[in-house]
């Protein structure tokens, strides 16, 4: 049977799908020249201490919405594990959503500061 | 490079998840998302511990990845694409003139059936007993070849 998750988990469930659409455009920001997503599961996990993904393979129907959105576009890499490999790089509009998304979060963060006071 | 054992155990886990999306080529492309990243968490965990089972380490790539119903829950919960609606709305189509098609031809076989016996078959019975016959087989084809039937219509329609 499935556990039901406490209070502060199913927040976080609901907080974190969000941000994470925020974190990987972050990402994929820092590599203009591409990154797999393998990379940016690593960079992920490395730079939030795995608080964001709970699960790596939760985060390409994440990848594939930005995609679709055209946040992020696609090309591929030759890989030495086998065939070419994807990567993601930001597009224009993706980068302008993401510096609206900074602005917006930062908002949140200072408002929510005014409230905890 | 992975051997066949691994490759067996990674093709059975992406198996499941294409069983749980819609067959596209959206699908496609996730899973092939999901073949490179196995392989690479893979080579990389392999590369960090030469002397580690195979099997041992695949089984905690796959575990790192997730149950394939919590990225099948991850890619519903994102909006159907135009091309899945549209998919779906001609399916339903196709359903409802099948079903009048079946119908049509139940009432005509048993009306022959009346004549041909002079009303020792009773029509309206002969009609009924058809109609189980299609239905049964309709549900039970569906359900083998995991295609739409009547209660997947009334379904998708409630919840639009």
């Amino acid at each position: 049977m499935k556990k039901k998750l406490s209070f502060e988990d199913g927040w976080k469930v609901e907080i974190r799908r969000g941000i994470l659409q925020y974190a990987v455009l972050a990402i994929v920001r820092h590599h203009t020249q591409g990154i797999h997503g393998y990379g940016i599961a690593r960079e992920l996990e490395d730079k939030t201490d795995g608080l964001l993904v709970v699960k790596e393979g939760t985060l390409y129907p994440i990848l594939h919405r930005l995609k679709k959105e055209r946040l992020l576009d696609v090309s591929t890499e030759p890989s030495e594990a086998g065939p070419r490999r994807k990567v993601y790089v930001l597009t224009s509009e993706g980068d302008r959503v993401l510096r609206a998304l900074t602005v917006i979060l930062g908002d949140i963060f200072e408002k929510l500061e005014v409230l905890r006071e | 490079m992975i051997d066949s054992a691994i490759d067996k155990i990674v093709e059975d886990y992406l198996r499941r998840i294409r069983k749980l999306l819609p067959d596209s080529f959206e699908t496609d492309d996730l899973v092939d998302d999901l073949r490179s990243h196995i392989i690479d968490s893979y080579e990389d965990k392999i590369g960090k511990k030469p002397e580690a089972d195979r099997v041992v380490v695949i089984r905690e790539v796959l575990e790192e990845i997730g149950e394939p119903e919590e990225i099948a829950e991850e890619y519903r919960l994102g909006p159907p694409s135009e091309q899945a609606l549209e998919r779906r709305r001609k399916l339903g189509t196709r359903v409802i003139l099948r079903l009048v098609a079946a119908i049509a031809v139940i009432i005509i076989a048993a009306a022959i059936a009346a004549t041909i016996t002079e009303g020792a078959l009773d029509f309206g019975l002969t009609v009924l007993v058809l109609l189980i016959f299609v239905v049964a087989e309709w549900f039970a084809s569906a359900w083998q070849a995991g295609e739409m039937t009547p209660l997947d219509v009334i379904d998708g329609d409630r919840e639009a």
